[in-house]
């Protein structure tokens, strides 16, 4: 046998890693055809690479630090929302603080006095999970478990750690398939969020976290099912209804007709145990 | 009003774009991270302040160029300056004897020594491979991490090593070629060695 005299080198990365054109490829191939010797080094180049690259299944994120990083994200724009007084007030010496206080109150002052500069409250629950919504939408809401499976979702967010149970709705009577889910914050809270995907490629969006149904805003419409409260929230062509299951917030989110979602609501909604 | 209402937004549309942008990509760091580290605890560290520092800075990334390489530019930047003692330093592998193993094996007709299937559940990888990985030197290890284990190009883990593409594809046959001398090396220890497709 014959074998080249120049044999592929460095090139032969390119073939492991996939990154030759069609006529790149095809001058290799033909190269390997007749080079036993490559053919031996590209086995073994690729029974390393096999070996460190990861696995398809292999764990991800930990939900642990899922939380973790979204809370780090949190304490981020808390800090950036704080008025820069109040941000800088660590660095100031002791002897000063009594004056910084007083430049705070004035400022707080200010701000109240001056029309049209409040200062901004905290984003009611609403807004923030029709946010959370539109985000789903426009496909900008990253879902760390992609999954067909109810039960695979309520795993994962057992593994989270969220602090309570979260009960992933099975909507498959009503032709809402489950596409995913992902842990959350709302406000200081975690939350855990789930989606579907529906009729005419409609969206509905589900969120859990711990709090009371006395600490949303007053809504403009309730209703009550099975012993049940609700309250129906609008946020521009959305429809939020929440309920309460025991020390659990449920809210089912969508831009499909109120009805259609307080119906849902009603068929899965259930009395905290 | 309006200028706080604006601010807010500006905020939660930041907020947003990160989340889209950068945490798909997290998976990749965390594994990066574990391998650079070591240590569980230590790799959730860096990539949280690798994350920290990217969200502070994101105003200063393009859009549309590429946030991998910025990633992970940004992960190599805090290992360096605040985990790099945390780890075990390289024991100085002796590449040159590594490589000749690797060429007589060539020049034999050998199987190539088996891997061993890693518990994909608790991202481990074959803990021959990664002790291997782990005696490389430094600029080696690097390539062979961000290519075949954070799965970057050659052009992003050029980026972040700041070298030539044709660097990083040279830097990798070689540690490829140690990783693979390494396991060879191994597999005479244990005396396990498959000849001609036979154990």
């Amino acid at each position: 046998v014959n074998a080249p005299a120049v044999h592929l080198g460095e090139r032969l990365q390119d073939v492991v890693d996939n990154r030759l054109g069609a006529a790149e490829l095809e001058q290799a191939r033909s190269h390997l055809a007749g080079c036993a010797r490559c053919r031996r080094e590209l086995a073994a180049l690729r029974r390393v690479r096999g070996a460190l690259a990861p696995r398809p299944g292999q764990a991800g994120l930990p939900p642990a630090l899922g939380v973790a990083l979204m809370q780090a994200l949190d304490r981020e724009d808390a800090a950036a929302q704080a008025p820069p007084s109040r941000r800088r007030i660590g660095t100031v010496a002791a002897w000063g603080w009594a004056l910084a206080a007083c430049l705070v109150a004035a400022m707080a002052s200010a701000l109240l006095l001056w029309p049209g500069r409040t200062a901004v409250a905290p984003q009611p629950w609403t807004a923030a999970v029709a946010r959370e919504f539109d985000a789903y939408r426009d496909a900008r809401l990253p879902l760390s478990m992609k999954t067909g499976e109810v039960a695979e979702l309520e795993r994962f967010f057992s593994a989270s750690d969220l602090g309570f149970h979260t009960r992933v709705f099975d909507l498959g009577m009503m032709n809402y398939r489950i596409e995913g889910g992902a842990v959350r914050r709302l406000g200081d809270r975690p939350s855990a969020l789930y989606v579907y995907r529906g009729p005419d490629d409609a969206r509905l969006l589900c969120e859990m976290f711990q709090g009371r149904l006395d600490e949303l805003p007053p809504a403009p419409r309730t209703a009550s099912h099975n012993g049940i409260d609700f309250r129906i929230y609008r946020e521009g062509a959305l429809t939020a209804v929440y309920w309460a299951e025991g020390d659990v917030i449920c809210v089912l989110v969508s831009d499909i007709d109120s009805e259609a979602v307080l119906a849902l609501a009603f068929a899965k909604a259930a009395p905290a145990a | 009003m309006l200028v706080a209402h604006a601010s807010a937004r500006d905020r939660a549309d930041r907020r947003a774009r990160f989340e889209a942008e950068a945490l798909p990509l997290l998976p990749a760091l965390h594994r990066t991270a574990l391998r650079l580290t070591r240590d569980a605890q230590l790799a959730a560290d860096l990539v949280q302040d690798t994350c920290l520092r990217a969200y502070r800075a994101f105003e200063q990334f393009t859009a549309g160029t590429n946030i991998r390489a910025w990633l992970f530019s940004i992960m190599y930047s805090v290992f360096n300056t605040g985990y790099r003692k945390a780890r075990r330093e390289s024991t100085g592998m002796q590449m040159a004897a590594l490589e000749a193993e690797y060429e007589r094996w060539l020049g034999g007709a050998d199987e190539p020594p088996a891997t061993q299937s890693p518990d994909a559940a608790a991202d481990a990888m074959d803990p021959r491979v990664e002790r291997a990985l782990d005696e490389l030197p430094e600029a080696f290890r690097n390539a062979v991490m961000l290519v075949d284990v954070g799965e970057l190009s050659y052009e992003e883990a050029a980026t972040v090593m700041n070298c030539a593409v044709g660097t990083v594809r040279s830097r990798l046959s070689r540690a490829r070629k140690c990783l693979f001398g390494a396991l060879l090396t191994y597999a005479r220890e244990t005396g396990y060695r498959r000849i001609g497709g036979r154990a």
